[in-house]
C-alpha cells in the first residue's frame, strides 16, 4: 500500500468516524487546554502575588554592627563606622543572586515648617530606595539621580510628617527645615499606616544619600544597606556570603568581630514565604490533577474507540491487509486526530485565558513552553492508548473479529 | 412499567455486567475524587494562611500616639472605650526612650517601653522563653522585664537570660521572658533590641509621669477598623472640646497598606481556587461524558432487543438514566469518602507544614467536583439513551 493511499485511508476514516472521532479529538483538546490553562493560571497568580505582597520579600538588611568600647578609650558600645558605599558596590558585583543594593545613611533630625516641628527619622538613600520598598507617592515626584548627583537639598516626606506639619494641606513645593537647613519638599508619600514590621512607617523624611552624607551628617560611613535578592534565593546563605565578602573587604582576621550584621525582616518575610509556599503547593496540585484528568480522558476515549472497531479490523484482515499495515494505520489515525485535537485545545485555552482575567481579577500568564510538552505528551499517550488495543485487535483471527459485524 | 420494576431491572443489569459497571464507576470516581480533594485541600490551606496573616499583620489594630501638645491619660482611654463599642481590647504604650542598662559588668543603651499584660494579644507579640507580663505584675508595679533577643545577647551572651538581673537608674529588674524575635524594621531599627516593663512600673517608679505615650486598640471586626478609628477621633475630640473637623494632634494610625495588601492577596487566592475548580470540574465532566457516551453506544443491540419485545422508548431512557444515576451516586459517595480519608490522613502532616487545622469542607466545596461529574454523566447518558430508544428495533438488532 503506498504512503499516499495510507494517508487517504486515514483521512477518509476520520471523516467517516463521526462521534468516535469527535470524542477522541475532544479528549486531547481538553487535556492540552487544561494543561495550558493550569500552568498559565499558576504563573499569573505567582506574578500577582509578587506584585501584591509587601516589599520585604527576598530582602535583608546589612547593618553596621555595634562594636564594644575600645580598651582604654572609655565610652559605650557604638555602631561600626566602616560600612561604606564601596561595600554596596562590592555586594552588587560579587554576591550571587543579588538584584539590587541600596545604601542608606540616616539619623533622627528635627524637621520643621514655619517654626513648628518635631524629631523624625531622616533617611538618605539612592533613588532605588523608594522603588525597592514600594513607597507610593501621593503627590509630587520621587528623588532622582540628578538630585543625588547634585547633593540637592530636596526631600520626600512621609504621610505622617505631611499631616503633622501641614495640617492636611499638601506640602509639595514648600520649604521645610531639616536640622536647621532649608530643603524643598518635592514629593509626598501615600499613607502606609501600621505594618507588621513597624508601628510607624509614615513619620519619615527621604533625602538624597549624597545630601545626607555631605550636608546633614558630615560623615562618609553608612548605617545600613538594603539588599534584594532574586526570588527564591536562599536568604540565609546570601546573608552568610555577604558577611564573608565584607570581612574580606574590611581586611578582618579570623577571630576578629564582624563590623556588620545582617538582619532579616522576619514578620512580613514570614507571610510572603507562607503565601508563596501555599500558592506553589496549590498550583502544583492543580496542574497534577488536571493533567491526570486530561490523560484519563484521552486514554479512555482512544481505548474505547479502538475496541469498537474490532469488526472493521477483522474485515480488513480478511481482505488481505497485514497486521503491521493495520497497526500503522491506527497509530497514524490517532496521531493525526490528537494533533488536530491538540491544536483545538491550544485555541480553546487561548480563548479561555482571554476571558479568565475578568473572573480572577489578574492576568494569567500563558507559557509557550507548556504547549511544547503538553501537546506531544497528549499525542503520544493517545497513540499509545490507541496502539495497544489496535495491535491486540489485529492479533485475533479475522473470523472471530468478523462475528461481531 | 412501574418505578420499582424499573429500578430492579437497572440494578439487575448493573450486577449482570460487572465489568461495565465497574468501568462506569471508575469514571465517576476518577472525576469526583481529585476535584474534591483539590477543593478541600485548597480551602483548608487558604484558611490556614488567613489565620496566620491575621496573627502576624495588625489587620484589626488602631494605634493612637498623640503628638505636639496633646497628651493621653488612662482616663482618656477609659472614656474612649466607653464611647466606641467596636474596641474590644486595648493596651497602653509608655516610651522611655533609650536608657542605660547595667548587668553583671556589661552596660548598654537600650530602648525601654512599658506594656500591660494584654500586649501579647494586642501587639501580637509573645515570648519564646519564660513568661509574659501578668496582670499581677502590672497591678503590683513589679520589677520584672521582658527582653528582646538582641539585647539579651548583648547583656548576657548566649546563656539563658531568664531570671537574670539588671538595673536601670539604680532600680533592679529581673528578666521574666524573652520576646518573640521580629527582626529589623524598614527603618533599620532592630526590633529585638528593647526592654519591656509593666507600664505601671515604668510610669510610677521610673519616669514618674501621669500620661502614657500612646495606646493600641483591637477592633472586633477587621472590616470596621476605619469607622472605629473615626469614632475614636470624634470621642476624643468631644472630650477635648474640639469642634468636628477642627485639626487635632491625636495621630491615629490604621493598617492602611496592610489591609489593601491582604485584600488583594485574598482576591488572588479566591480567584485562583475558583478558576481551579472550574477547570478541573470541566475536565472531570468531559471524562465522564465521554465514557457514558461510549457505554450507551455499546448497548445498541441490547436496547434494540428490548424494544422488539415491546419496551416503550421512555422506559428504555429511564432505565439507562437510572443505571447511570445509581452508579454515579455510589461512585460520587465513594469519591467524597476517599477524599475525606485522604485529607484526614494528610492533616497531621499539613498541620506541621502549613499550620492547617482540621478541615471543615463546605457544601459548595463538595458540590463543585461531585456535582459537575453527576450532571455531566447524566447529561451525557441522556443523549445516546434518547437516540437508542428511538432506534428502529430491526436495525438495532442486526
Amino acid at each position: 500500500m503506498s504512503r499516499l493511499l495510507y494517508l487517504r485511508c486515514v483521512f477518509w476514516e476520520l471523516r467517516r468516524g463521526g462521534p468516535r472521532v469527535l470524542l477522541a479529538a475532544g479528549a486531547v483538546a481538553l487535556a492540552v487546554a487544561v494543561a495550558v490553562i493550569a500552568t498559565a493560571l499558576g504563573e499569573g497568580a505567582r506574578g500577582e502575588l509578587h506584585a501584591a505582597g509587601a516589599a520585604e520579600r527576598d530582602m535583608f538588611m546589612v547593618k553596621a554592627a555595634l562594636m564594644p568600647p575600645r580598651p582604654g578609650r572609655g565610652g559605650g558600645w557604638a555602631p561600626s563606622t566602616r560600612l561604606s558605599p564601596e561595600d554596596a558596590d562590592l555586594l552588587r558585583a560579587s554576591l550571587p543572586g543579588v538584584v539590587s543594593v541600596v545604601p542608606v545613611a540616616g539619623t533622627e533630625r528635627r524637621v520643621a515648617l514655619a517654626g513648628r516641628g518635631y524629631v523624625v527619622p531622616v533617611r538618605g538613600a539612592t533613588p532605588d530606595y523608594a522603588r525597592l520598598r514600594k513607597l507610593a507617592l501621593a503627590a509630587g515626584r520621587a528623588l532622582d539621580t540628578a538630585d543625588e548627583a547634585a547633593a540637592a537639598r530636596v526631600a520626600v516626606i512621609g504621610a505622617g510628617v505631611a499631616r503633622r506639619l501641614g495640617d492636611g494641606q499638601p506640602l509639595t513645593g514648600a520649604r521645610i527645615r531639616i536640622a536647621g537647613l532649608p530643603f524643598e519638599v518635592v514629593g509626598q508619600l501615600a499613607p502606609r499606616g501600621l505594618t507588621a514590621a513597624s508601628g510607624n512607617e509614615d513619620d519619615l523624611v527621604l533625602v538624597p544619600l549624597s545630601t545626607a552624607r555631605h550636608r546633614l551628617l558630615n560623615r562618609f560611613f553608612l548605617d545600613n544597606l538594603l539588599v534584594r535578592m532574586a526570588p527564591g534565593t536562599d536568604l540565609l546563605a546570601a546573608r552568610a556570603g555577604t558577611l564573608s565578602l565584607l570581612r574580606q573587604a574590611h581586611g578582618l582576621r579570623p577571630g576578629q568581630r564582624n563590623e556588620a550584621e545582617t538582619l532579616a525582616m522576619l514578620r512580613s518575610g514570614a507571610i510572603q514565604a507562607r503565601r508563596a509556599q501555599l500558592l506553589a503547593g496549590l498550583s502544583n496540585l492543580f496542574v497534577a490533577v488536571s493533567a491526570a484528568l486530561g490523560a484519563a480522558g484521552v486514554l479512555a476515549a482512544t481505548w474505547l474507540s479502538v475496541t469498537q472497531r474490532r469488526a472493521e479490523i477483522g474485515l480488513r484482515l480478511a481482505l488481505g491487509a497485514t497486521r503491521w499495515q493495520i497497526a500503522l494505520q491506527i497509530l497514524l489515525e490517532s496521531g493525526v486526530l490528537s494533533l488536530i485535537g491538540g491544536a483545538l485545545g491550544v485555541l480553546a485555552a487561548t480563548l479561555a485565558l482571554a476571558v479568565l482575567p475578568a473572573l480572577t481579577g489578574w492576568m494569567a500568564a500563558p507559557d509557550g513552553a507548556i504547549v511544547g510538552w503538553a501537546l506531544p505528551l497528549a499525542v503520544l499517550s493517545a497513540m499509545a492508548a490507541g496502539g495497544v488495543p489496535a495491535l491486540k485487535a489485529a492479533a485475533v483471527m479475522p473470523v472471530d473479529a468478523l462475528k461481531g459485524v | 412499567m412501574n418505578h420499582a420494576l424499573m429500578l430492579s431491572m437497572a440494578a439487575d443489569r448493573l450486577v449482570r455486567f460487572p465489568g461495565r459497571t465497574i468501568l462506569m464507576g471508575l469514571a465517576f470516581l476518577t472525576a469526583v475524587y481529585p476535584t474534591t480533594l483539590l477543593q478541600m485541600l485548597g480551602g483548608g490551606a487558604i484558611e490556614a494562611l488567613n489565620r496566620f496573616v491575621g496573627q502576624v499583620y495588625p489587620v484589626d489594630t488602631v494605634s493612637l500616639y498623640p503628638v505636639g501638645t496633646e497628651t493621653l491619660t488612662l482616663a482618656d482611654i477609659e472614656a474612649v472605650l466607653a464611647e466606641v463599642p467596636e474596641l474590644r481590647d486595648w493596651d497602653p504604650v509608655v516610651e522611655a526612650g533609650r536608657r542605660d542598662l547595667k548587668a553583671e559588668g556589661q552596660a548598654a543603651r537600650v530602648r525601654v517601653v512599658g506594656w500591660s499584660e494584654r500586649a501579647a494579644r494586642v501587639g501580637r507579640r509573645g515570648v519564646t522563653a519564660g513568661g509574659f507580663l501578668s496582670a499581677g505584675d502590672v497591678r503590683m508595679r513589679a520589677g520584672v522585664a521582658l527582653i528582646g533577643s538582641s539585647t539579651a545577647r548583648r547583656l548576657f551572651g548566649d546563656a539563658s537570660p531568664i531570671g537574670r538581673r539588671f538595673t536601670i537608674d539604680a532600680l533592679a529588674f529581673e528578666v521574666k521572658g524573652v520576646l518573640e524575635p521580629f527582626g529589623v524594621d524598614p527603618h533599620g531599627d532592630d526590633q529585638d533590641d528593647l526592654i519591656v516593663l509593666p507600664y505601671t512600673t515604668l510610669m510610677e517608679r521610673l519616669l514618674r509621669v501621669g500620661t502614657v505615650t500612646g495606646a493600641r486598640f483591637l477592633v472586633d471586626d477587621a472590616a470596621r477598623v476605619e469607622p472605629a478609628a473615626a469614632r475614636l477621633t470624634w470621642a476624643l475630640a468631644a472630650r477635648r472640646g474640639l469642634a468636628p473637623g477642627q485639626p487635632n494632634q491625636f495621630n491615629l494610625r490604621t493598617p492602611a497598606i496592610v489591609t489593601e495588601e491582604v485584600a488583594r492577596v485574598s482576591r488572588l487566592f479566591a480567584g485562583f481556587t475558583l478558576a481551579m475548580g472550574l477547570v478541573t470540574a470541566l475536565a472531570a465532566a468531559k471524562l465522564v461524558a465521554g465514557l457514558m457516551l461510549a457505554m450507551v453506544a455499546e448497548r445498541t443491540a441490547e436496547l434494540g432487543l428490548r424494544k422488539a419485545l415491546g419496551a416503550r422508548p421512555a422506559d428504555l431512557r429511564r432505565q439507562i438514566l437510572a443505571e447511570v444515576a445509581i452508579v454515579a451516586l455510589c461512585a460520587a459517595a465513594l469519591g467524597l469518602l476517599l477524599a475525606a480519608l485522604t485529607t484526614d490522613a494528610l492533616t497531621p502532616w499539613l498541620a506541621a507544614a502549613v499550620g492547617m487545622r482540621e478541615l471543615d469542607p463546605s457544601a459548595s466545596t463538595l458540590a463543585v467536583g461531585a456535582g459537575a461529574a453527576l450532571v455531566a454523566g447524566l447529561a451525557a447518558a441522556w443523549l445516546p439513551a434518547r437516540r437508542a430508544a428511538a432506534l428502529d428495533p430491526v436495525a438495532a438488532l442486526r
